[in-house]
């Protein structure tokens, strides 16, 4: 298996962990409050007692930096055929479009974007830690993690860019791009979901 | 609870700031896109009240001009009055205080005597009022209207809108950029925690004639602390703060007598001792500050446990429930690594390292305690009740769901008392107030000029450059002289033996000594009103009071050492 391929697993399963991570948190802390009350304590009462709000900037950062990371995802697996089988180059009207790199990258975003407004508007509150906009509402976030997860955008445009790169000279192949598309990609991934797997693991002591 | 903090003076303006964070990033550009809320720990709101401008304005930069708009912001309450009008002129022609004077004189009298002058001086109201906007000149013809009592217990004139006091522009220009914080203008806020230094200069003066005007404003049940820090012992705050030991002594007893004494005044004086701080953290106010808006954390930020979410008006009552003058707190405050059934080892170092103020734990008639972390409140009842003695039913535990350690504050309601040998001891109370009383009482001694700002020059002069002095005029003199040492005046070595503040600070020392709670008894003034409300009759409801307070104490003492007797308390 290329090492790519394999990265792509990890990926896959470090975003798996931190969706169980985060709910299982979440049910933790509830399960905790309910026996320190000596009561049964709503979710709708849990969630709105434990989010704060984060701040409009890094909230619109947060988001901006999830969707980028989808396009990252999509720029560096699915734009060419190396590590999966399907691929953007299969699709010959947008591959021999002049903008059809752009149209990709818009068409994967808008799916995020629909997919992330989708849980927002249609979970009901009790499932609000389902929901991607209020993610960090749960954690306590300094201001370095906050800068942190900001700077996150930028870095995966460079990814993003890098991925392009490797689009535009396939069949033709870079190491040096792909290992740098790899890495932006993976330290923002790392850093996006930093703040769940520290709560988890500070929440075991 | 969500309060809108109020640093008054140069110290409490430091404090404050830290509360004043933005939470968010603070990057402009982006600001700029997402018109961005400013949003603070807690989703507190705040103001600084600052009586220099140039310290406002030119020495630090977090805090903007509120006049233009910045947010957190600062406002100079005596800009309200204008340089050379008839108002400045004739108070200080009438009585020799500058009412723009700014920077070091502002002791606890300066202030108190010019917010008793517009409250009692019918032709400085006249003009206050004139002076002042349509709006204010309405406010003035409710005030000729004796307040009523409204369904809601409110203050309303015989129109029956909200009462409204004698105009005094400096402290309704002060009122005025709070309140819209407050849920009393619209704001989110249900209350206001007063940060101030006790021994400063405006902190010091601001705190009681800010609270008054709120009180008098016909907001007697809106919630308000006071998060007071006292002066530290020694000479080393002179150099930044113009002031001698003994002068900070002086003001800090006086702002909090008059703040101990206000039967509407605020609804908690909570006292950090600078003396702790220093002993901490040495010269570096910095980290002290950072420190202080720690420990308040447990009580002001947010993640309440669901169902103990109480308004600020619940907190307020619970505080100064069942006692006819404002408590004195004394915060206590631990914090640890998260772990295992943490309540006892808390309460324990809480009340062992934690003291942020000499206190004597088991002398303390009730207790707040907000925790933060996974806390049984049962478990914290009867580890305190254990180590204190309060009874379980007297100690109100609040919890928040916190972040990465356990952290508790332990808010003790006036911890001394019933101990004669307590003020021979280092670390009570006692000692600590018999000390500041002490220097104050030396302070005026050896200084009684400076009392009456006698051959004094500013030592920090305007903005404007100008030489700041003040010559009082005998009138003034006399309504001073009179406060200070009753009408016997001041005689060297031997004054206030029958009346004035001196008395009464003395008959202060000589209760703390004897182990007599509370040590302050009756509220004082400068200027006696003419027309209007009986003074005299209005302290002597007071001393009603205060006899029901005493008479609860020593019912719920007997009730307490009966109870003990038979075993079933500590």
């Amino acid at each position: 298996m290329e090492l790519l391929t394999l990265i792509a697993f990890i990926l896959a399963a470090i975003l798996a962990g931190t969706a169980v991570l985060h709910i299982k948190t979440l049910n933790k802390v509830h399960r905790r409050i309910e026996a320190l009350e000596h009561k049964r304590v709503s979710k709708e009462d849990f969630y709105r007692e434990m989010t704060i709000a984060q701040g409009s900037n890094f909230t619109a950062l947060a988001l901006a930096a999830w969707m980028m990371l989808f396009v990252a995802i999509a720029y560096l697996y699915l734009l060419v055929p190396t590590s999966l089988p399907y691929s953007y180059m299969q699709i010959p009207v947008v591959a021999s479009s002049l903008i059809g790199f752009f149209i990709f990258g818009i068409i994967v975003a808008a799916l995020a974007a629909i997919a992330i407004l989708a849980l927002d508007k249609l979970l009901p509150e009790h499932y609000r830690g389902l929901k991607l906009t209020e993610l960090y509402s749960f954690y306590t976030l300094s201001k370095n993690m906050k800068k942190f997860i900001g700077l996150t955008v930028p870095a995966l445009s460079f990814s993003v860019l890098f991925s392009a790169f490797i689009g535009t000279t396939y069949p033709g192949r870079d190491p040096l791009a792909e290992t740098l598309a790899l890495a932006f990609l993976v330290v923002s991934l790392g850093v996006l979901v930093a703040p769940i797997y520290k709560e988890a693991w500070e929440g075991q002591r | 609870m969500k309060l809108c903090i109020v640093g008054i003076g140069g110290a409490g303006g430091k404090v404050t700031q830290e509360f004043l964070g933005n939470d968010d990033l603070d990057w402009k550009w982006l600001s700029r896109m997402t018109k961005a809320e400013y949003i603070s720990p807690g989703r507190i709101k705040g103001i600084w009240l600052e009586a220099d401008k140039n310290d406002a304005k030119n020495i630090q930069s977090f805090f903007g001009d509120l006049n233009e708009g910045a947010y957190p912001g600062f406002f100079i309450p005596h800009d309200a009055v204008q340089d050379g009008s008839r108002l400045h002129v004739l108070v200080r022609e009438k009585y020799g205080y500058d009412v723009k004077k700014q920077g070091f004189v502002r002791d606890a009298q300066y202030l108190k005597a010019i917010f008793e002058i517009f409250d009692t001086d019918e032709e400085i109201q006249r003009i206050a009022a004139e002076m002042t906007s349509g709006a204010a000149t309405q406010a003035l013809s409710g005030v000729l209207d004796e307040p009523k009592e409204s369904s809601q217990g409110q203050k309303v004139n015989n129109n029956h809108t909200p009462f409204k006091q004698n105009p005094n522009p400096i402290f309704d220009g002060a009122w005025d950029v709070i309140r819209p914080y407050t849920t009393l203008g619209g704001g989110e806020c249900d209350g206001i925690l007063f940060i101030v230094s006790f021994g400063g200069g405006t902190g010091t003066g601001f705190i009681n004639p800010i609270i008054n005007h709120i009180r008098n404003e016909g907001k007697g049940d809106y919630p308000v602390f006071v998060l007071g820090i006292l002066t530290e012992m020694g000479d080393f705050a002179d150099r930044s703060q113009f002031s001698k030991e003994g002068r900070r002594n002086l003001a800090a007893i006086s702002a909090i007598y008059d703040l101990l004494t206000k039967s509407n005044g605020a609804n908690g004086v909570i006292l950090v001792d600078n003396q702790t701080m220093m002993e901490r953290f040495g010269h570096d106010y910095a980290t002290a500050n950072k420190f202080i808006f720690e420990i308040m954390q447990p009580m002001v930020a947010a993640r309440d446990y669901p169902g103990e979410v109480p308004p600020s008006q619940a907190i307020a009552q619970h505080f100064s429930g069942g006692l006819s003058r404002p408590p004195l707190f004394v915060p206590l405050y631990w914090s640890q690594a998260r772990g295992a059934d943490p309540e006892e080892e808390l309460v324990r170092n809480a009340l062992s390292k934690g003291k942020l103020f000499g206190c004597a734990p088991d002398k303390a008639d009730w207790a707040a305690v907000f925790c933060r972390g996974f806390i049984d409140s049962e478990k914290i009842r009867q580890a305190l009740s254990a180590q204190t003695g309060l009874m379980p039913q007297n100690i109100w535990v609040l919890r928040k769901m916190g972040e990465k350690d356990d952290e508790i504050l332990i808010m003790l309601r006036n911890p001394y008392g019933s101990d004669p040998e307590a003020h021979r001891k280092e670390g009570t109370l006692e000692n600590r107030f018999c000390k500041v009383i002490t220097l104050a009482l030396q302070y005026m001694n050896q200084n009684v000029e400076d009392l009456f700002y006698e051959g004094k020059e500013s030592e920090k002069p305007a903005s404007t450059g100008k030489e700041e002095s003040i010559k009082l005029t005998s009138l003034a003199k006399g309504a001073l002289s009179r406060f200070f040492f009753g009408p016997e005046g001041f005689i060297k070595d031997n004054f206030g033996k029958n009346e004035g503040f001196a008395f009464e600070l003395r008959e202060a020392r000589r209760r703390l000594r004897a182990g007599e709670k509370p040590f302050f008894h009756y509220p004082m003034r400068i200027f006696e009103k003419v027309n209007g409300k009986d003074e005299g009759k209005e302290v002597r409801q007071e001393t009603l009071g205060l006899d029901e307070q005493r008479i609860m104490e020593i019912v719920n003492n007997r009730v307490d050492q009966r109870l003990a007797e038979m075993g079933l308390i500590k």
